[in-house]
């Protein structure tokens, strides 16, 4: 029998069983369903409720709008009153509440003469974290326009001996307010980094990436089954590495085809034939490493064993969730290079050198497991 | 279920769980006094606005919680530094760009290159703090190109324009720097949510009960059609199956889960991690939570039990079961917090039965009502056994081989 008879009956063997197809199906139908859940919101990482005081002042009337109309991560919403808005707050609908006092225009005075805050912005949080001095920096940049304003406008006047109007220079200030980025973000490969992102969305890669690995490893038990019974005994005794490569490519391919359908669906693809070429290097480092892990483990009970530490080892060390970097645990993960190398081809090289390192430690292991039976 | 091997691997397995849970508390910005950013700068110029900026926002200005500016030499330093983790990214300020900034033109951007294969809620937050540094920059600016039109229909020498220019730049800076003063923080201490440490120390608990099943792998495939046939033919009927099974599945994850605890309580006790809940009473409500883990490892015992029944086929089992918990797992908040889901995916998280679980688990921890999770919990349980029952009667009556 050759080569393509056998891969193909491998698969058909597969695509026999309906819930194999029903998984091939639900995986880009779950992406659908997820992008589908982002709106107009999709940048939106947390809610900030903001409550202005009553008989607010034209200047803490500037900085709600501003605050409303920010394009940042954080959303602010208004709230119509402070006690609602910290209960919100105590109920986690919200992740911190700000107080704008009615009187805003002298805080801000005072600021630019180098006096005492008498009544300062409160913001209340729930615990201590880095993340509320995140926000409250960007709160600050909402009103560093106003601050930029009156410092110039006290400097005309009390230096320069300038006398002018409130609204002349708020007039001025406008007129000269350039509406620029200065600083935009790239990747190590010169492409610029997307400005709209779904947060939904910002793990699906590295979780689909992770369910590959699972797959590749569930290959493995598969081959120790069919071993067991016996498959293998008229192909050669299943010795030849290019048909266990072929067998383990009857479970990849259709569930990599998959993951890129899935990929295309959720518009986090960068460019289709560097997708297709990461891809296929991942998948062959995935077969090799789940190889290595059949022949180490031996039986099924041992592989079924190494499955959740694989998964709880790649959802923590590859960047699928955040970016550890625990150096030695990193490099033995080839989904730590693939979720890198998307953009980075230092780790595409690195992904390579697995690739190598890895395929000299499976054929070692094949010889000398082939020795052991031989001398059985 | 209670195998010397199965109780080695929940060892080895909890171990895993725990040094995991433990980097990503440290790398968790909630836990961390500060975020540290730590950016390579190259092409500063001293003698430049950007360059007195620059040396304002890495020594005086409160951004240096955040933002650890490092300036090199070249591009190669910074990248090779980049590669070799030392900063998270860099910025080339090209020539252009300084000018652009000194004369007002605003006609060129400062690329920042980040060793991300994608970007994540690093890269956000290091946006938002790129856009408070553009803010302070452009702010400045429109403070002295207003001062500069003002100047300008007046008749002043130039040396006296750009010294006036700089003390006004100065004037602006002056202000940035002590802008904190205009917030003050009011903590309300803790209120519905769970500190970062309890948040993650329950999740982790519950992925590791959840992942454990998979070192059961061989169990769940030894489970053959003809198997569950024969013990009928002998009298044991598809209940008592299923139920004896469903016990022996609880006994087992209870067995790795209280190694799991015991790894956990010792490095609780020696105080690497703390979790503010516990304080009042450490060993009582660390034991307090073991018990309260029980209703949820019978809860997953039976979810594991009936996706294992349902799903034929070897591959199938692994690959959809793993799929369905890294969604389920997803979607209720344990990776990343709930509050930044979208509200509809955040109500079905909070139902399905990781939200159950974890909503429980918070209650326990917390000392609040456990009632209300308790029925959704036991609601659970019997849909999970009584489709157990009916996929087993099912497969039962269903002839010929799998």
């Amino acid at each position: 029998m050759n080569k393509t008879i056998y891969f193909l009956l491998l698969v058909k063997r597969l695509f026999k069983r309906p819930s194999f197809i029903f998984m091939l199906l639900m995986v880009p139908l779950l992406v659908l369903l997820l992008k589908g859940q982002t709106s107009d919101d999709g940048t939106r990482l947390l809610d900030i409720g903001v409550y202005i005081e009553e008989n607010a002042d034209s200047d803490a009337v500037t900085l709600m709008d501003t605050m409303l109309k920010s394009g940042s991560s954080f959303r602010f919403c208004r709230f119509d009153s402070k006690d609602e808005m910290i209960e919100s707050l105590k109920r986690v609908e919200i992740h911190e509440a700000i107080v704008i006092p009615a009187d805003f225009s002298q805080a801000l005075n005072q600021i630019i003469n180098y006096k005492k805050i008498t009544n300062p912005i409160q913001i209340y949080i729930r615990e201590q974290g880095v993340s509320h001095k995140l926000i409250r920096e960007i709160i600050n940049s909402s009103i560093f326009p106003q601050l930029a304003m009156k410092s110039t406008g006290r400097f005309m006047r009390e230096v320069e001996g300038i006398d002018i109007g409130e609204s002349e220079l708020k007039d001025k200030f406008e007129a000269n307010y350039p509406d620029v980025q200065l600083f935009v973000m790239a990747y190590a490969d010169g492409t610029l980094a997307e400005e709209e992102f779904d947060v939904l969305l910002i793990p699906l890669r590295g979780m689909l990436a992770v369910w590959l690995m699972i797959c590749s490893l569930a290959a493995s038990l598969y081959y120790v089954k069919d071993a067991n019974n016996g498959l293998f005994t008229w192909r050669s005794g299943g010795k030849r590495i290019g048909d266990k490569l072929l067998y383990y490519l009857a479970v990849m391919i259709p569930t990599a085809m998959t993951y890129l359908i899935a990929v295309g669906a959720s518009s986090l693809m960068v460019n289709v034939f560097r997708e297709i070429g990461m891809l296929a290097l991942y998948v062959v480092a995935l077969i090799i490493l789940s190889n290595i892990v059949r022949l180490l483990c031996r039986s099924i009970k041992n592989i079924g064993i190494m499955i959740p530490l694989f998964a709880i080892l790649s959802l923590v060390f590859s960047p699928v969730f955040m970016d550890v970097k625990f150096g030695p645990v990193n490099l033995c993960l080839p989904t730590y290079f693939y979720l890198k190398g998307v953009h980075n081809n230092s780790y595409v090289i690195g992904m390579v050198i697995y690739i190598v390192a890895a395929f000299a430690i499976w054929t070692g292991l094949e010889l000398y497991n082939q020795k052991l039976r031989g001398k059985e | 279920m209670l195998l010397p091997k199965i109780m080695l691997i929940a060892f080895g397995f909890s171990l895993a769980v725990i040094i995991a849970c433990g980097v990503v508390i440290s790398n968790s910005s909630a836990t961390k006094d500060s975020v540290k950013f730590s950016v390579g700068v190259v092409g500063t110029k001293e003698d430049s606005y950007l360059g007195m900026g620059l040396n304002l926002l890495k020594n005086v200005d409160d951004i240096k919680n955040m933002l650890d500016i490092i300036e090199f030499d070249s591009e190669e330093e910074a990248k090779q530094a980049l590669d070799g983790l030392e900063i998270s990214a860099y910025a080339v300020i090209p020539p252009e760009f300084v000018d652009s900034i000194n004369y007002f033109r605003n006609d060129s951007q400062i690329r920042y290159y980040s060793d991300s294969g994608q970007k994540g809620l690093s890269n956000v937050i290091m946006d938002e703090v790129s856009t408070i540094a553009s803010n302070i920059i452009i702010c400045a600016e429109a403070g002295l190109f207003t001062l500069q039109d003002i100047l300008n229909e007046t008749q002043i020498d130039s040396q006296k324009y750009w010294e006036d220019v700089n003390s006004l730049f100065m004037e602006i800076m002056s202000v940035v720097i002590i802008r904190s003063e205009l917030t003050e923080i009011e903590d309300l201490g803790m209120s519905l949510g769970l500190t970062t440490f309890a948040y993650y120390f329950t999740t982790f608990s519950l992925i590791y009960i959840m992942l454990i099943s998979f070192a059961k792998t061989s169990y769940h495939i030894g489970q053959t059609k003809e198997f569950e046939r024969m013990a009928f033919a002998f009298g044991i009927n598809k209940k008592r199956q299923v139920m004896s099974e469903y016990v022996a599945i609880c006994v087992g994850n209870v067995a790795c889960f209280v190694i799991f605890e015991l790894l956990f309580g010792i490095v609780f006790v020696t105080g690497i991690i703390s979790i503010t809940e516990f304080r009042d009473n450490p060993v009582g409500n660390f034991l307090l939570f073991g018990l309260g883990m029980i209703p949820v490892i019978m809860l997953i015992s039976a979810m594991e039990m009936f996706l294992f029944e349902i799903i034929s086929g070897l591959i199938n089992k692994i690959v959809v079961v793993f799929m369905l918990y890294l969604i389920f797992t997803y979607i209720s908040g344990f990776f990343y917090p709930k509050e930044i889901l979208p509200a509809t995916v955040r109500f079905i998280g909070e139902y399905i039965p990781t939200g159950v679980s974890f909503e429980y688990l918070r209650m326990v921890i917390q000392k609040k009502s456990i009632l209300l999770p308790i029925i959704e919990i036991l609601i659970y349980m019997s849909i999970f056994i009584a489709g157990t029952i009916w996929a087993r009667r099912h497969n039962i009556n269903k002839g010929g081989a799998e």
